[in-house]
């Protein structure tokens, strides 16, 4: 069976440390280190209206963001695996972005916000809500996420069929019927595999919401981090964490599986 | 033929949009003060050479580039086989490969970080030097890698291969001939994104890093929590200025036209 | 070993094995780096911490003959220390953890007489380290908290931490987010501003609350709000006072109040299970060194702790730290706020965001 190196791999590498995490989910919170055996964190997070709103925010910028990104990645890596002259003009402005640091980036981008709204305000124009809110998350998320959603989409077109394209455009289909029924299906494994890529990152972003959020914006992450790097005490974080992946795992089984069919 | 038959203007366009936040990066690089403003208020390398005359900054990029290629190496050689077997064959146990293959996706960095590290003082000997932080970025580089082959895998049609063992062809040959050159662009693709996920990550490396050895994108981290100045910014902008080099030369050896074959020419 | 482990964890469904890792992972942990005595393994911040200490080692080395190595742990230190108790002969840490890690018995507690000219730091930074007769950690250096603004774009002169709350700033100003230090020191500036001192915790709260409306956004990269007062999209911002100096030409003013205000040290700490903290002490005291302060501070630009360093004044331009500065800061309880920090993060993100 070839995938046993990967299934070997995973069960120690991953399940080892998965149990860590759960383990620790199980820690006194106020206790150094990891011990105890409570179930405190949970029930702290599972009886809070507070902690459910976190929970939705982080699911609904994640499924937002992998839409939007899905969106308008699809029709660029359509428009590379189909009409591919200055091809490496298009696959740069893929790769090349993903080589700057990662805060530098989003510096960059709000810079870049900040410049484009000091030029609408001097025309007397409003200004783009894009600074410290769930839209500029969202944005920073889009930005993030496109190189990852483009690549698998572009790696499932690479045998696109131009025939059949051509050949239902000859016979008289629609452009939108070709849309529907010739490429869209040839993407959909991609768009799945893309899917699975992007949600796993957006609903586990630490930096992007963060940042683009200027803090006003709190996800799971932002709990766990919180939690995890201060006081040396992991109870609560890790409970967040398993809570937050018996939601995102299903999901992504999910996507996977209709990636693979 | 116009270029427009020939390039979509939409790719174009989301190009530059894509290309946008690198031009305000390389303008914030050559900004002669102590700060990052766009657009620069003079002229000035002065951040280039403060970048490359920092021994920590370049122990880093070479370390960062070993750990990046060794998990991509692992990363492709998990997941190749694996994608082969979930998207030709039915068996007992896909499901396991699935969740196992999915699983480190979905667990926060920082705890994987964690785990890792809790795991590893314990399994491996001590002084294993960047042997953790390999292993720790495959993990994750696998499953990347995996979503993009079985993307690209699902659309190879297996009667091709079929085809040319009916037609005698023994099947390893059937193999290597007619499924592996196409299963290429998903290659290139998935292990680019693997390679990307470790050169750029911080928060497995973080909890990895052993005395004496520490990744490019972790010292820039700890860097711009103490200094405002563009050398970070400079050290990006050489990098990309690098990627560019290595794609023109990946061009002209011919590796990108697998990645853009298209249209099924 | 790898394979007997991989056999165990699959056998064993994996989570009963993985709970025997576990129990051995949450015991002692780790090997020794055989305590040599020629080599100090250190646990470091990184970035402009690993580039001055890298600096310096070489003139340390031709004098003692020995080599430190370091770690760049980021924030993790403590957790490091915690995870690999032998592996590290001395330990970076802010106050706060340095304080905790002790109290945790990661730590231990310094023997003062072992460090040249320890009545030379200044008191205030000494004394705050020290808990119930225990020294937790020696401050080499330290950095005052105070008030970044641009006088183009705020209507007032600021002079206090409570002109911060006036409503003139609403949407103005730039503050650390949890769970950072600096966070917890502008809960403790708001506790001191409108409560009965440091520890009034309470009204602390309150005070945040009032000036949320205040807050342009909270930032968790120290960099980034030098950049966004650079570029003007920020006005005000709480934040190291040293970091505003260069800005000077954006109009940038740089105000420690003078009813005093937080700061955070560089704070050296030695493991408990440290195998050569005889080289550790050493390397402190060779960092303690004045003439050795002013290399230091030169390269990290913070101010020396060692109260007898002769600054050039080139240097000492550079900061904001002066005598009576370093007279006036605060006596932060840095145990309790290390003990708190968790629950502080929690209750700051509900009351601010």
């Amino acid at each position: 069976m070839l995938g046993l190196p990967l299934v070997l791999y995973a069960a120690v590498l991953f399940l080892v440390p998965l149990a860590i995490v759960i383990r620790a989910s199980l820690s006194d919170p106020n206790v150094f280190g990891i011990s105890g055996l409570t179930w405190v964190n949970y029930s702290n997070f599972l009886t809070h209206a507070y902690y459910w709103q976190v929970l939705l925010r982080t699911l609904l910028i994640a499924v937002v963001s992998v839409a939007a990104t899905a969106l308008l990645a699809v029709p660029y890596a359509y428009g590379l695996a189909r009409r591919p002259a200055l091809r490496q003009l298009q696959l740069l402005a893929l790769f090349a972005p993903l080589l700057v640091n990662q805060v530098v980036r989003i510096f960059g981008l709000q810079i870049l916000i900040n410049s484009v709204n000091r030029g609408l305000g001097g025309l007397g124009l409003p200004k783009l809500p894009l600074t410290y809110n769930i839209a500029a998350v969202v944005l920073g998320e889009l930005i993030f996420l496109f190189p990852y959603m483009a690549v698998s989409v572009f790696a499932s077109l690479s045998r696109l069929d131009v025939t059949v394209e051509e050949a239902a455009a000859t016979l008289g289909a629609p452009r939108r019927a070709i849309v529907w029924h010739v490429i869209l299906p040839a993407c959909r494994p991609g768009i799945a595999a893309g899917s699975v890529l992007t949600f796993a990152s957006a609903s586990g972003a630490y930096l992007v919401p963060q940042m683009m959020g200027g803090g006003k914006v709190t996800t799971v992450p932002v709990l766990i981090y919180n939690d995890v790097t201060q006081g040396g005490t992991f109870g609560s974080g890790a409970a967040a964490a398993v809570i937050l992946m018996l939601v995102v795992i299903p999901a992504m089984l999910y996507s996977s599986t209709r990636a693979a069919r | 033929m116009s270029l427009t038959r020939r390039v979509s203007i939409y790719n174009l366009v989301a190009a530059a949009i894509l290309i946008l936040p690198l031009l305000v990066v390389i303008g914030v690089s050559v900004n002669p003060g102590q700060y990052s403003v766009f657009p620069p208020d003079g002229f000035s390398l002065r951040w280039f050479s403060n970048a490359f005359g920092n021994h920590q900054f370049l122990d880093a990029l070479r370390l960062s580039l070993e750990i990046a290629l060794g998990a991509t190496a692992i990363s492709l050689a998990l997941a190749v086989p694996a994608s082969l077997s979930l998207v030709r064959w039915r068996f007992r146990g896909r499901s396991l490969v699935r969740v196992l293959a999915i699983g480190p996706l979905a667990v926060p960095e920082i705890l994987l970080g964690l785990g890792l590290l809790i795991f590893f003082t314990n399994a491996l000997p001590l002084g294993a030097g960047t042997v953790p932080i390999v292993l720790g970025h495959a993990l994750v580089g696998t499953p990347i890698a995996l979503q993009v082959l079985t993307a690209n895998l699902t659309q190879i049609d297996g009667v091709l291969e079929e085809a040319a063992q009916t037609l005698g062809a023994p099947p390893i040959t059937a193999f290597t001939k007619v499924t592996l050159p196409l299963m290429v662009p998903g290659m290139v693709g998935a292990g680019l994104l693997s390679f990307i996920f470790s050169f750029d990550n911080v928060n497995i490396s973080l909890f990895l890093t052993t005395p004496g050895e520490s990744t490019l994108p972790v010292q820039m981290y700890s860097y711009l929590n103490y200094r405002s100045d563009p050398t970070v910014a400079a050290m990006s902008t050489a990098l990309v200025l690098f990627g560019l080099v290595f794609f023109v030369v990946a061009n002209r050896v011919g590796a990108l036209r697998f990645m853009a074959s298209g249209g099924g020419r | 070993m790898t394979n007997q482990l991989s056999r165990r964890a699959l056998l064993g469904g994996s989570a009963a094995a993985a709970a025997g890792v576990l129990l051995s992972a949450c015991g002692s942990g780790g090997s020794s780096s055989g305590g040599s005595t020629d080599k100090v393994t250190a646990s470091e911040w990184g970035g402009v911490w690993d580039k001055a200490l890298n600096g310096i080692a070489p003139a340390f080395k031709a004098q003692s003959g020995i080599t430190v190595v370091n770690a760049v742990d980021d924030e993790n230190g403590l957790v490091k220390v915690q995870q690999n108790p032998t592996l590290y002969d001395l330990a970076w840490l802010t106050a706060d953890k340095a304080a905790q890690g002790l109290a945790e018995g990661a730590l231990q507690p310094i023997d003062t007489g072992k460090v040249t000219g320890y009545a030379d730091i200044y008191p205030n930074l000494t004394s705050s380290l020290t808990t119930g007769g225990k020294v937790a950690g020696i401050p080499v250096s330290w950095g005052v908290i105070g008030i970044l603004y641009r006088t183009d774009l705020v209507p007032f002169e600021i002079t206090s931490w409570k002109d911060l709350w006036r409503p003139e700033l609403k949407g103005a100003i730039g503050i650390q987010a949890m769970p950072a230090l600096g966070a917890a020191m502008t809960l403790l500036t708001a506790a001191k501003t409108f409560g009965t001192g440091l520890n009034d915790v309470a009204a602390g709260w309150k005070a945040m609350a009032a000036l949320k409306p205040n807050v342009q956004y909270q930032y968790s990269v120290s960099s980034d709000p030098i950049n966004k007062l650079a570029d003007g999209s920020l006005p005000v911002a709480i934040s190291f006072a040293d970091f505003g100096l260069p800005l000077a030409s954006k109009k940038v003013k740089v105000v420690v109040p003078a009813d005093g205000a937080p700061w955070s040290p560089q704070v050296a700490c030695i493991p408990k299970r440290a195998g050569n903290a005889a080289g550790a002490y050493k390397f402190v005291n060779y960092l303690l060194d004045p003439t050795n302060q002013v290399t230091w501070v030169k390269a990290t630009a913070v101010a020396p702790a060692n109260s007898k360093t002769q600054l050039p004044s080139d240097v000492s331009a550079k900061l904001t730290e002066t005598q009576s500065v370093a007279d006036n800061i605060w006596k932060v309880d840095w145990l309790t706020v290390g003990k708190n920090l968790n629950s502080w993060a929690q209750q700051w993100q509900q009351t601010l965001s």
